[in-house]
């Protein structure tokens, strides 16, 4: 396995375990599914669900994404999750939040408590 | 297994002492309440308020709302407090039926909702039929987030523990009675009915998207199968703030309607011959191993069909779908019940996962809609979280003290489990 982080959360860093390299982006959550789906269409897998606890997409900046990126033959089922991901995220687009500045520590937070389940599952 | 619920009705509460119930009216001690929720060094401060159906009053951010229910023998919300303990669902448990404690008080930023008791927003959720003692907690300074859901969640079960108590004197009830064989006896209860399994989803995800189970996390466990009477008894109880409108509290696992749904029809249409409890977790791996538990498990009940309650939206969609998928591929024919998330003017794309599997859906409802609220006289809580809240906006509160909300906003707007005061009817 070749696992990957792809996120826009800077805070994700510091929780990173040593088997896992680090894709940091400065853009938003499309961005970082963009940049997911990518990796898919050459043969990525999926080992989260990029929507784990972040609920609606016009409620948080932040996303990060869990992938093994050992290339290989298509994986359909994170094909069609990460499809209907992007599709979710322009589906909000014309309903952002405009985010109360105060609000981004805690969103990271969350973003962060929910990465580190992920990582608990994954052991 | 036979549980007899006592319901004593309470349309009013009042604070006084000492604490009793008079007629169909609570009366609290508000001192009393105090010491006992001190008990835990965690707490600094701790006020209360009242909140009746029909009042000018909103309650925001709500974190859980809890039935009071108690027992003289045995332990209601078992597991969460002593660390023996009994199976839940025998014998009897006082309900104060119409009333419910409601804790609130942010913990980190949104994801908690209103309550209105009054006004457009009433009309979505049973919540506002009921009478709220409302507990507003403040912890100590060194209490980090996951100690302060913690500390939240129990205080919220420990006074509705307490309060249930106070049914114990009352001999003005009415009474249910619930009954649960073992697998045999209620396979072969009515050999001429098909078999129906409920597939009961809980959230499992991490901090404020957590349930728990006999006081368990119910990240670390499996697909479990349950009794409906050990739901009643308060076995499962909420951890977590998803979306306000999809979220199930403690008091509607304690009332599960689909639960009650099931046994209305359990030997006439069809027989109800079991439970299996689903946790949503966020891996792929852990979402196609709990796929297999629960599938396994509703195929061994020997269900002709199944009936999936969904918590939460967007990454719990997946488990919905692919466990209904993977029923349906096994001729156990299921009914799914999940709200839609269609955009404000409800013409886009719902769900953020389908199978063409998935052939019976109930929906509660479009949760990007949008609703505009009165001011209230009275707020408990801090109006201006509504910024913060999910549903809410920066721009949510008007210059004339109106508020533009989201339905997903209003707590139990949409509820998952079908409780929830709107929806279609065939005429």
């Amino acid at each position: 396995m070749k696992a990957v982080i792809i996120s826009n959360n800077v805070d994700i860093e510091d929780l990173l375990p040593s088997a896992f390299s680090f894709l940091l982006l400065d853009g938003s959550a499309k961005d970082v599914l963009t940049a997911a789906r990518d990796r898919i269409h050459l043969g990525a897998k999926l080992l989260a669900h990029p929507m784990a606890g972040r609920l609606r997409p016009n409620e948080t900046p932040y996303m990060t994404v869990v992938l093994d990126d050992s290339r290989g033959e298509l994986d359909l089922p994170s094909f069609e999750i990460i499809e209907y991901c992007l599709a979710e995220e322009e589906k909000y687009a014309p309903m952002r939040k405009k985010y109360d500045e105060t609000l981004l520590p805690d969103l990271r937070f969350i973003n962060c408590e929910l990465f580190q389940s992920i990582l608990e599952e994954l052991k | 297994m036979v549980l007899e619920l006592r319901k004593v009705a309470i349309r009013n509460i009042e604070f006084g002492s000492p604490a009793r119930i008079e007629g169909d009216k609570l009366i609290v001690d508000p001192d009393e309440m105090k010491e006992w929720m001190l008990e835990d060094s965690r707490i600094k401060d701790v006020s209360f308020d009242i909140a009746l159906p029909g009042t000018s009053t909103r309650i925001l951010p709500v974190k859980d709302v809890i039935e009071p229910r108690a027992k003289i023998e045995g332990e209601t919300f078992p597991g969460l407090f002593r660390e023996d303990m009994e199976e839940g669902g025998s014998g009897v448990t006082y309900c104060l039926d119409g009333c419910v404690v409601t804790t609130t008080g942010p913990i980190v930023g949104f994801q908690e909702g209103v309550i209105d008791m009054s006004g457009p927003a009433a009309e979505y959720n049973v919540y506002s039929k009921l009478c709220h003692l409302v507990m507003i907690l403040e912890k100590q300074d060194y209490v980090d987030p996951h100690e302060h859901e913690k500390v939240v969640r129990l205080a919220g079960i420990k006074l509705a523990r307490k309060v249930g108590e106070l049914a114990f004197a009352c001999e003005d009830y009415t009474t249910e009675t619930y009954e649960w064989g073992n697998i045999g006896e209620n396979y072969n209860a009515y050999p001429d009915l098909p078999r129906v399994v409920y597939v009961y989803n809980c959230m499992s995800q991490g901090l404020l998207h957590d349930s728990y189970f006999y006081g368990r996390d119910s990240k670390i466990i499996v697909p479990t199968m349950l009794t409906p009477l050990e739901i009643f008894d308060g076995a499962l109880v909420s951890g977590n703030c998803v979306s306000p409108g999809s979220k199930t509290t403690t008091y509607m696992h304690q009332n599960n309607a689909c639960i009650k749904e099931l046994y209305k029809h359990h030997g006439k249409d069809f027989n109800f011959v079991g439970i299996v409890l689903c946790p949503l977790m966020t891996s792929l791996k852990e979402k196609f191993r709990n796929r297999m538990l629960t599938v396994r498990q509703v195929k061994m009940l020997g269900a002709d069909g199944a009936l999936i309650s969904q918590e939460g939206f967007g990454n719990p969609t997946t488990d919905l779908m692919i466990v209904c998928q993977e029923l349906e591929r096994n001729g156990i024919k299921t009914v799914i019940i999940t709200n839609e998330d269609a955009g404000i003017d409800g013409m886009s794309e719902s769900l953020p996962d389908s199978v063409p599997e998935a052939n019976a859906i109930v929906t509660t409802g479009n949760s990007n809609a949008t609703l505009m609220l009165p001011a209230m006289d009275k707020t408990i809580g801090v109006l201006k979280d509504i910024e913060r809240v999910c549903g809410g906006t920066v721009n949510s509160i008007q210059p004339d003290g109106r508020l533009l909300i989201e339905i997903h906003g209003i707590m139990g707007g949409h509820n998952l489990q079908g409780n929830t005061l709107v929806g279609a009817v065939t005429i």
